[in-house]
């Protein structure tokens, strides 16, 4: 049995607000093997974005993080800033979100890319024209600004950055969230064909269920800094057991669909915020068939099925509603 | 030469009457062309219907939106609203303020900050001195938007409010002057998935029992399954497909609502097409049939078979009328060959 | 009716209750501004407290006939005689008096010069922007020591025409800095949506640009205080002040050209200096302070 690229076991991560220490992720595993692609759903305050900042310790210093990160069996928030360092990038990269606000205006394309992969002391020989290639880009706009380039385009240009150092796992947080349906499709299929060709793993976090339907191998579902479901890809989305992950697969509705015809569906409510957690399951508030316990039983995922795994995280599911 | 399409249960006479409506912008700098973002709609909106308008960024609706509603000027056409011709004089432009009404895709930035959401929703009322119990129309409107009981919210500021509560505030705003068009310009993108179904749910009563016209402008094909009678498909400043909500995707006739489609959901029966580069920028628009440089039947050979290319390249389709009720502007769809081909 | 009239007018008097003190509050955690708080104060019960610290009278040229000439301070002439036997206490502390009014005066005539001017440069368009620009542009240039003399000597010198000239002079900052904020705001969506519901342009400015400026008009009017005080001192001083009445100004210049400064008779153009300085430091901690508060919320919405 290969060792997974990542395992998180018990991950927790709180931040310390004026208001007291608001935990943003309270406990979650996660496992991606060689050449998967994990998706991670979740709507705002689900503690997705900082779990991928957690993951390579890109949050600031005043941030609790606890339990266990590994990449290829070595525990990143044990290693020293240098491994550290060596980690980022060159065994894992990300794709933040909003190109904008993350490509330096005022310098090229061509030499942001290569700043990545100098700062880890590699000469990619061809390096970054060949890496623009691969993005469908071409060669010539390395010498662009990043004011040049359309959205799509930027997105592209950080797609190559994270690329340039030949990671094994690439967290891409929100990669296609501001792109048109067009461009995120291109995007999409990039992306499946550098991982089918470069046996890479990724994180493919998201708010979009339909997109996560389009690449996921494992789907795994977040609600207030946990995970509530996880299961295979194709077999989930389909069949959601928990209740948020069924409410939120209905506000995507599937055209053509007579039930969602002239009848948009979704919660009352909204995500709570982390630092203003209901008690027992966070979300039964929300819940159409939440039970007395649900209220003062901290729920934890259980597998609901033998033969693949499976598991949700309600008290209906996996023996634990008595 | 318009084309007109009726939609059963609702009156004949259409509210809102768009002809051949452009907007241009000028070039920004010497040797800059000029954009023409709107370039030529022809729409009609009822009341009591939901019409959806959906395209990517950069093709034209929310510009067309904006000069429906006099806060982008238009270059050329005409829009008539309530069988009126567009408003000119002060007064005219603030009567018509009080009958279209426009919400935003951002409810936090639509916000003031610093008022409550009393004056907040109380703010068209005093604009236009409507001599009312403003108390009692307030907490109407916000009860009827789904806000209650109403006196929690009076008092509170934006900031304390969830985005999806924020964006019931903007709408009972609207309301409060019992606008005969609503003009919803992405209304729930930015909002968390699952509350945007009682957002959207929201919007659908509305119209239904306000008798509302309701146009709604977004790139999610999804929202207009979910409460559009009507969809409109723009490409480039240019509505390619419009027809009845069903029929339009279930059988969709031009190329780019197909493509669309096809990468937006697992449509049965369909292979993802996805179509190459990006949408020209409307200072370069192409000659004949803008869609051409991307159009799958022109880079299959379709096209070339069906004898149509010196068509596509020379003459801009335009919007006919297909059988089923639906306007299609593509050259391939109007030969008889493949409206059987593509029919089915 | 009734009933929301009374609504209304309670949540506007509550929400200004709550930001006044709100702003209190956060001033006692700001250390330079609560320091630029309390001199303030001080100042100001000192020049309040004037008919109780020196009569009128020993302001006149002839109440000093009888004293020394040039004393070092004593048990009756706290900071000692000028050069004609005045009593300095006296003069200073009705001269803070003068001082503070004509710099909070001017300030009044600059910021509402600078306001009006900014806010319709930024929010009319066009031909009216420009010109006003241009015109802020002027002011903004001219050197405004040799215009506010040329002014003074003009039109007069009294403490009233010397405050309207020297907030004539030093508007043209402020104006510019509104124009900014005006021009931001503007463009918010939520002055478009209060368009789209139909207001006009008076509705906007008063609902929502002049509240989002206001708190930038505060502050900037506190720092234009220091400024307009010294451009009074500086004005006293070179002789062009108010031939009467007495000021800080006045007394460094009565210090110089007395040769105090060669005689150290320290008593003289010490206070008035300290005075001047310490009321321009208040005035621009607090001011600043205020920046500081305002600041981060306008950016924050």
């Amino acid at each position: 049995m290969t060792t997974p690229v990542l395992q998180v076991n018990e991950l927790q991560v709180s931040y310390h607000a004026h208001s007291g220490v608001v935990p943003a992720v309270r406990g979650v595993d996660l496992e991606i093997a060689h050449g998967e692609t994990l998706g991670l759903a979740g709507e705002s305050g689900c503690g997705k974005s900082t779990l991928a900042l957690a993951l390579l310790r890109l949050l600031p210093p005043t941030t609790k993080v606890t339990g266990s990160i590994l990449f290829a069996g070595k525990d990143i928030l044990t290693m020293r800033p240098g491994e550290v360092r060596a980690i980022r990038w060159a065994q894992a990269s990300i794709i933040f979100q909003g190109a904008q606000h993350v490509l330096n205006p005022v310098r090229t394309i061509g030499r942001q890319i290569d700043e990545a992969s100098e700062t880890h002391g590699m000469n990619r020989s061809g390096g970054v024209a060949e890496l623009l290639e691969i993005v469908g880009l071409g060669a010539r706009r390395a010498k662009d600004y990043p004011h040049e380039l359309s959205g799509g385009q930027k997105q592209r240009a950080l797609i190559a950055m994270a690329l340039a150092c030949d990671p094994m796992l690439i967290i891409a947080d929100e990669p296609t969230t501001a792109l048109d349906v067009m461009i995120q499709a291109q995007i999409l299929q990039m992306l499946e064909e550098i991982k089918r060709e470069r046996g890479l793993s990724m994180l493919f976090i998201t708010h979009d269920l339909s997109v996560l339907s389009q690449i996921a191998d494992r789907v795994a579902i977040m609600y207030a800094g946990r995970v509530i479901e996880v299961g295979a890809g194709r077999d989930l989305l389909r069949e959601f057991k928990h209740p948020y992950s069924i409410a939120l697969a209905a506000s995507f509705p599937v055209i053509g669909d007579t039930a969602s015809r002239r009848n948009p569906r979704g919660l009352v409510g909204d995500p709570p915020s982390p630092n203003d957690l209901p008690s027992g399951c966070a979300f039964h508030p929300r819940c159409s068939v939440a039970i007395e316990k649900c209220r003062s039983t901290d729920v934890v995922l259980k597998s609901v099925s033998k033969s693949m795994d499976r598991r949700v995280a309600c008290l209906h599911f996996g023996g634990q509603s008595d | 030469m318009r084309a007109c399409i009726s939609v059963g249960k609702v009156t004949d006479e259409p509210l809102l009457v768009c002809d051949d409506v452009r907007v241009v912008y000028p070039p920004r700098n010497r040797g800059a062309k000029a954009a023409h973002a709107v370039d030529g709609i022809d729409l009609d909106v009822r009341k009591g219907e939901i019409v959806a308008l959906v395209g990517e960024s950069g093709c034209g609706k929310t510009t067309l939106a904006r000069a429906i509603l006099g806060l982008q000027a238009m270059s050329s056409g005409s829009i008539v609203f309530d069988a009126k011709p567009f408003p000119t004089g002060t007064a005219d432009k603030k009567l018509f303020r009080r009958q279209a009404q426009i919400i935003f895709q951002d409810p936090t930035a639509s916000l003031n900050p610093r008022h409550t959401v009393y004056e907040i929703v109380a703010e068209g009322l005093r604009i236009h001195g409507l001599a009312v119990d403003e108390h009692d129309v307030v907490v109407r409107a916000l009860e009827r938007c789904g806000l209650h009981p109403a006196d929690q919210y009076l008092m509170k500021f934006p900031h304390e409010l969830s985005g999806g509560q924020r964006q019931r505030v903007v709408i009972a705003g609207a309301m409060v002057l019992e606008p005969k068009l609503l003009v919803a310009d992405e209304p729930v993108s930015s909002l968390d998935a699952s509350v945007r179904g009682e957002i959207l749910a929201l919007l659908q009563t509305l119209a239904r029992e306000q008798a509302m016209a309701v146009l709604v402008v977004t790139h999610d094909l999804g929202l207009a399954w979910n409460i559009a009678d009507r969809i409109a498909v723009m490409y480039l400043g240019r509505i390619v497909e419009m027809g009845a909500t069903e029929e339009l995707l279930a059988r969709p006739k031009h190329p780019y609502t197909r493509a669309l489609l096809s990468v937006v959901r697992e449509h049965r029966g369909m292979a993802k097409q996805i179509l190459v580069g990006e949408m020209p920028d409307p200072t370069a628009i192409p000659s004949g049939c803008r869609f051409r440089q991307r159009c799958p039947l022109v880079q299959s050979g379709e096209a070339e078979n069906l004898g149509i290319v010196p068509r596509c390249t020379s003459e801009d389709p335009v919007l006919l009328n297909h059988k089923d009720g639906v306007l299609v502007a593509c050259h391939a769809a109007e030969s008889s060959i493949t409206s059987a081909k593509f029919g089915g | 009716m009734k009933n929301s009239d009374r609504l209304i007018r309670a949540m506007i008097w509550d929400r200004r209750r709550r930001a006044f003190f709100g702003v209190l509050r956060e001033l006692r955690h700001d250390r330079p501004g609560f320091i630029g708080l309390l001199l303030l104060t001080f100042f100001g019960l000192f020049a309040l407290a004037a008919p109780l610290i020196a009569d009128r009278s020993a302001l006149l040229a002839a109440s000093g006939r009888n004293n020394p000439d040039l004393a070092a301070p004593s048990a009756k002439f706290l900071f000692g005689t000028d050069e004609i036997g005045r009593d300095v206490l006296a003069q200073l502390v009705w001269g803070s008096r003068v001082s503070l009014f004509i710099g909070l005066f001017a300030t009044l005539v600059a910021v509402v010069i600078g306001s009006v001017v900014g806010l319709v440069a930024g929010y009319a368009k066009g031909k009216v922007s420009a010109v006003l620009l241009a015109i802020d542009d002027f002011f903004l240039v001219v050197p405004f020591l040799p215009l506010a003399i040329v002014l003074a000597v003009v039109l007069g010198r009294s403490p009233l025409t010397l405050a309207i000239v020297i907030g004539f002079t030093s508007w043209a900052g402020s104006a510019r800095l509104i124009r900014a904020q005006v021009l931001t705001l503007r463009e918010r969506a939520y002055v478009e949506r209060a368009q789209a519901l139909g207001a006009g342009s008076w509705h906007v400015i008063r609902r929502h640009v002049l509240p989002g400026v206001a708190p930038l008009i505060i502050a900037n009017a506190t720092l234009i205080v220091p400024v307009a005080i010294l451009t009074e001192s500086t004005l006293s001083f070179l002789g062009f002040g108010d031939r009467l009445s007495p000021s800080w100004g006045k007394l460094l210049d009565g210090a110089q050209s007395s040769g105090s400064i060669t005689i150290n008779a320290w008593w003289y153009f010490l206070p008035p200096g300290l005075c001047i300085i310490g009321i321009v430091l208040a005035f621009t901690m607090l001011g600043r302070a205020l920046e500081r508060i305002f600041d981060p919320r306008l950016r924050g919405r």
